[in-house]
């Protein structure tokens, strides 16, 4: 049986009550829905909670949910609005709080911290080379973080969440060229991270 | 003109997203074409190099039992919340609840202290009116008398 019929058992025994098809549907998803928000909002904790707001909505809505695309659209659709009001209540809080030179300093303060961060299994290593390892996966991160919304979406649906162009269309409701484009100018800003490192 | 058109397919080539012919097209150009094998092959690296900070992001089995244990928690409460509204909104406790609030309406609108609040002024709130306007006429010519002697005054030292 395919995932996306599973699926569909799953909800429509919760429909009917069924607290163990939930638990099942929960322990399958609890992971993507997880990553898939700690990519789109960085913190860990604020990504936990999205993720178990996102199943609360599934268990809320479940009977709203008429099986016309996959459960797996729905839940990622939920998640991706349930990023965006946080980045858009985070942004209206920078408004009135944001101290652009603390966070300029916090930056540089992470990368100086790097220096007296190499694990000690990293001994017989190159420790240069490991420190730019790690500058680079920060640099990255930064980069990843610093996407456009829309890029920085499609790119964690594609990349993190392995889904196809047409499921991604999907739950974006963008058209398949648009997503490819967005992936493609996402992967060149990266690009252009790794280069910018190679070159100083 | 050929290697622009590859390069700008070469990210759906890593992820596989192209039809066969295309795949094969460009695995066959990217044998022979050095430019364009350095371009997939630094595409290559850039996205080896972010696929690998999800790993290294794992959790542990405990952090998921909490996951699961806070999620079980919120539906809970959520379902409390439904049935508390489910029975504050049940008819036999909302009709009697909309009749009173009702009768209450009907009995604020009826009553002589609403109806007077919306009617022109009776006559017995005249003499307050017009005792309101022998005050404030009195307190114009005081002004008026002080003014005058203020200029007076000031004749005087001139």
């Amino acid at each position: 049986m395919e995932s996306k019929d599973i699926d569909q058992q799953l909800i429509e025994k919760i429909k009917n009550g069924d607290q163990a098809a939930f638990g099942l549907l929960l322990e399958k998803y609890q992971k993507r829905a997880y990553y898939f928000c700690l990519h789109l909002v960085s913190r860990p904790e604020d990504a936990e909670d999205l993720a178990q707001e996102g199943f609360v909505r599934v268990y809320k809505n479940v009977h709203a949910f008429r099986g016309t695309a996959s459960f797996q659209t729905w839940f990622y659709q939920i998640l991706l609005n349930l990023c965006r009001s946080y980045h858009r209540h985070r942004y209206l809080v920078s408004r009135f709080t944001f101290n652009f030179s603390q966070a300029e300093g916090q930056n540089e303060d992470q990368e100086q911290s790097l220096e007296n961060s190499i694990p000690d299994q990293s001994l017989d290593s190159d420790p240069q080379r490991l420190i730019d390892n790690e500058k680079l996966k920060l640099r990255l991160e930064q980069a990843l973080q610093a996407l456009p919304r829309q890029q920085k979406e499609i790119f964690a649906l594609k990349h993190f969440e392995e889904l196809k162009i047409n499921e991604i269309a999907g739950i974006t409701g963008l058209a398949e060229g648009t997503v490819k484009s967005h992936l493609f100018r996402a992967v060149q800003r990266l690009q252009e991270v790794l280069k910018e490192f190679k070159e100083r | 003109m050929e290697c622009k058109k590859i390069q700008r397919s070469l990210v759906n080539y890593y992820y596989q997203e192209l039809d066969s012919p295309a795949m094969s097209k460009i695995a066959g150009h990217l044998e022979t074409c050095v430019a364009c094998r350095q371009t997939y092959g630094q595409i290559k690296k850039t996205l080896t190099l972010v696929a690998k900070e999800q790993v290294e992001k794992e959790k542990s089995s405990f952090f998921w039992q909490d996951f699961q244990h806070q999620v079980y928690q919120a539906v809970s409460a959520e379902k409390e919340s439904l049935s508390r509204w489910r029975g504050f909104l049940a008819p036999r406790r909302l009709v009697p609840a909309l009749a009173g609030a009702l009768i209450l309406l009907l009995i604020i609108i009826s009553s002589p202290r609403w109806s007077r609040h919306g009617s022109e002024m009776t006559s017995a709130d005249l003499p307050i009116v017009q005792e309101l306007e022998l005050i404030e006429n009195y307190e114009l010519i005081q002004d008026l008398e002080l003014l005058e002697n203020l200029q007076e005054a000031e004749q005087l030292r001139g």
